[in-house]
């Protein structure tokens, strides 16, 4: 198999925006990476706010296909928060709907637009 | 050595991502004056431009529209608290998402953030400090 050089993986991430631009998803409240040729997605799927139409289950899928349709790309798992499939396979579901603040108005997610919290975690390390 | 400008007008902010990101190994430059971005742009011709939202001389998404006509390639991750800042009920939002965020070029990143998601963000779009 053709070794992935950083050039390429770089071309592989700019990809997966694109799927998730095509579908006004929210880049913010996404997190993704590249482990191998595998593409690593979590957090919550979701539509930019003031969207007209919410994500259905045809939709979620619709993106997983493109990502693993992505040149190179041997696999996609995606943990979503708001998204789980039956069984572990087949049919996305949407769990537990979390409104984001309104368009117009509501609170922000941070309440101060100065503040910067750090916080660290400890993750497994990537499969290479 | 991959280099990074960031532009927020939080002198503190600006101090954190500069020690967070230097200690990866990224070079960093960094102003609190939105207006001195094109300047910076063309001294120091970074690989990414990290952006505030809000800011009083210029907010970020009119700066980041007028970066965009000049380089269309060049990576920006913005950097904000208020997510509803993206909501696409707005004409002018819809059209700058379809035109400017469909390369791929862009992402989002909201505080407050995890170190490891800042880490993770700039990694997939410009790659690690050193290839």
């Amino acid at each position: 198999m053709m070794e992935m050089t950083p050039v390429m993986r770089c071309e592989i991430m700019r990809e997966i925006r694109v799927v998730f631009v095509r579908h006004f998803i929210d880049l913010g409240r996404l997190q993704y990476n590249l482990a191998g040729r595998a593409i690593n997605v979590s957090g919550y799927l979701d539509r930019l706010p003031g969207s007209e139409n919410r994500l259905t289950p045809q939709m979620v899928e619709s993106i997983i296909r493109e990502l693993k349709n992505i040149r190179m790309v041997t696999a996609v798992y995606a943990e979503f928060e708001n998204w789980k499939q039956v069984d572990g396979a087949g049919a996305w579901h949407e769990v537990g709907f979390q409104k984001m603040a309104s368009v117009g108005g509501g609170a922000p997610l941070d309440t101060s637009p100065h503040t910067l919290e750090i916080r660290t975690r400890t993750k497994p390390a990537d499969e290479k | 050595m991959k280099k990074i400008l960031t532009v927020d007008d939080e002198a503190s902010v600006l101090n954190v991502l500069k020690k967070m990101l230097g200690d990866r190994g990224y070079q960093v430059c960094a102003t609190s004056n939105p207006l001195e971005i094109g300047r910076m742009l063309e001294d120091e011709r970074p690989d990414l431009l990290i952006l505030d939202v809000h800011m009083p001389e210029k907010d970020g998404l009119t700066l980041f529209r007028e970066l965009k006509q000049h380089d269309r390639l060049l990576p920006v991750l913005f950097v904000t608290g208020y997510p509803n800042v993206f909501s696409v009920a707005s004409e002018p939002m819809m059209k700058m998402w379809q035109e400017y965020f469909g390369d791929g070029n862009v992402d989002i990143l909201y505080k407050p953030f995890l170190m490891e998601d800042l880490y993770e963000k700039v990694e997939m779009l410009i790659g690690p400090s050193a290839d």
